[in-house]
């Protein structure tokens, strides 16, 4: 049945859990200020811009081909993909795979990344550990098994009592995360208080290495316009224009606005 | 002795008259300086908000209405300074182009200087230092600055699409071409760049190709209706039966996509007409 309440002390709530509270969001703020004060910038060729261009072009040829006539696309088709001296065949880039031990400016980024997230977190993390060790500090609403006593309960020995009741350390990484919509409220979208999307980026970074892949792009979107057929979105238009009756409603009665305001 | 007199009796008339009449014109002229100052504000009743605010729009809406841009800017800037904060230098860039379309170059020298002041390095205020020397016809000291600012940053392209507008102004059409398809091979995605070329193209007389430019733009934009107008007047005017067919579904895409397109309308009109005189024509002879 259930179990008699924990009646905490109301000192916890006023000396433990604001006080937490305002130390993540703090550090979350300083973190991002330092973040931009670290940034470097991120120079492109002139090559790495003209390549993207080409490649939305040929995409948008792919995608909206069927708005000019046959004619033109089968020519930029052709300027494309021709077997002898078109643009996707003919042209080969260098490329570079920029790994962190050749690029000396990715190392410092991933340096300085770890640095402003990692490190504090990690640090805080302990000091409050240390700090605020020996009590419960508050209940999650929902109940937990018993395997994840160690995990949130760190300071107390006690083993009857209830995994919901949670210690200050797992209190504060609840609120590494909770506070993220606070910080794109406060901070506005793109801060560099938001750990959990850097952790993602790490994660997904791995799998873009967008600059090495120029040679595989290219094949890619020369395989893609080969497939590509014009089917001419106009075939049809007059009749259509003339199933329908024109909208003149309203366009010779509205008064035109004069001056500035 | 009369003729003395009377220029004596003459002289002194005026002299008496400018006496009272330049009492009359200081009283004048500052009634008309009063008109011609009336303010922004106080012609239209609004404050300093509103004012900021419709120059955003002006601003994001790419308007180029030179000279309401600078009526309420100027305004904006020499009495509301302190209040905008931030904004201040964005409209600084505004006003100073509007005022260089309208040879106020008082105006756009301050403009300038202010924004020379917060932004020593800026490549952005190099440029518009370089729009300063092209309104006051200084072509190659303005071509310098933007040589300047493409060995620091060779893919800036306001830099290179200053010097293509210089050849344009200079009048060197065929040059202005030939850098801009230079400028194109390696930029493809610049709409605002085809769009040009497209112009110079018919300016040229070369159909053609301004076809061609206006296609890329119909790509990009599918549902653009003047692209598609203009493309199908590029073809009317090329001629032959082909073409005015293409320009016919083309002017009927426009309507299709707006129907109150009077250019299109008339368009398609004159294209139908053409291509029932040429067929007639055809099969009267064949």
């Amino acid at each position: 049945m259930a179990e008699p309440e924990l009646l905490l002390d109301s000192n916890i709530r006023l000396w433990v859990v604001l006080p937490i509270v305002f130390i993540t969001f703090l550090v979350g703020v300083i973190r991002h200020y330092v973040s931009i004060l670290l940034q470097s910038d991120k120079k492109l060729t002139l090559e790495q811009v003209s390549d993207s261009q080409v490649l939305i072009r040929s995409r948008i040829l792919r995608e909206n081909g069927k708005y000019i006539p046959k004619q033109s696309f089968l020519m930029r088709k052709f300027y494309f993909n021709n077997q002898e001296d078109g643009f996707f065949k003919k042209t080969k880039r260098k490329v570079v795979p920029p790994s962190p031990m050749t690029d000396p400016s990715m190392l410092t980024d991933m340096m300085k990344g770890n640095v402003t997230n990692v490190l504090p977190m990690i640090l805080i993390g302990g000091w409050i550990n240390w700090t605020f060790s020996g009590f419960v500090t508050t209940k999650v609403p929902f109940p937990l098994t018993l395997r994840f006593k160690p995990m949130l309960q760190q300071g107390i020995e006690l083993l009857s009592l209830d995994a919901s009741w949670v210690s200050s350390a797992s209190w504060y990484f609840l609120n590494v995360f909770g506070l993220r919509s606070m910080y794109s409220l406060i901070l506005g979208q793109d801060n560099g208080a938001d750990q959990s999307r850097i952790m993602q980026e790490q994660m997904s970074g791995a799998a873009m290495a967008m600059p090495a892949d120029t040679n595989k792009a290219f094949k890619a979107e020369w395989e893609a316009l080969e497939l590509t057929d014009h089917q001419w979105a106009l075939e049809s238009v007059e009749e259509d224009l003339m199933s329908r009756e024109l909208d003149l409603d309203g366009m010779f009665s509205k008064e035109l606005p004069s001056g500035i305001f | 002795m009369n003729t003395i007199k009377k220029y004596v009796f003459y002289c002194i008339i005026n002299v008496r008259h400018a006496h009272s009449w330049k009492a009359h014109d200081v009283a004048m002229a500052s009634v008309v300086k009063r008109e011609k100052m009336a303010s922004v504000s106080e012609m239209y009743d609004v404050g300093w908000e509103e004012m900021r605010d419709k120059l955003r729009k002006w601003r994001e809406d790419n308007c180029r209405n030179s000279e309401q841009i600078v009526d309420v800017g100027e305004e904006l800037i020499s009495e509301h300074a302190s209040k905008l904060g931030d904004d201040i230098w964005i409209i600084y860039e505004q006003v100073m182009i509007a005022a260089l379309d309208c040879s106020r170059d008082d105006l756009a020298l301050t403009c300038l200087q202010e924004l020379r002041k917060q932004f020593p390095d800026s490549h952005r205020v190099k440029r518009l230092s370089g729009m300063r020397l092209e309104a006051l016809e200084r072509y190659d000291e303005a071509n310098k600055h933007y040589d300047a600012i493409l060995q620091d940053d060779p893919t800036n392209t306001a830099a290179r699409k200053r010097k293509i507008s210089i050849l344009k102004a200079q009048g060197k059409g065929t040059e202005a071409i030939r850098e801009l398809n230079e400028y194109l091979e390696q930029f493809v995605g610049d709409q605002e760049a085809w769009h040009e070329l497209s112009e110079l193209y018919i300016n040229e007389h070369d159909y053609g190709k301004a076809a061609f430019c206006l296609e890329e733009l119909m790509m990009t934009n599918p549902h653009n209706h003047l692209y598609c107008e203009q493309y199908a007047e590029v073809k009317y005017t090329q001629g032959g039966l082909e073409n005015l067919e293409l320009s016919r579904k083309y002017f009927a895409q426009a309507l299709r996509l707006n129907n109150r397109n009077m250019r299109a309308l008339f368009g398609l009109y004159m294209v139908s007409t053409s291509v029932r005189s040429m067929s007639q024509s055809v099969q009267q002879t064949g």
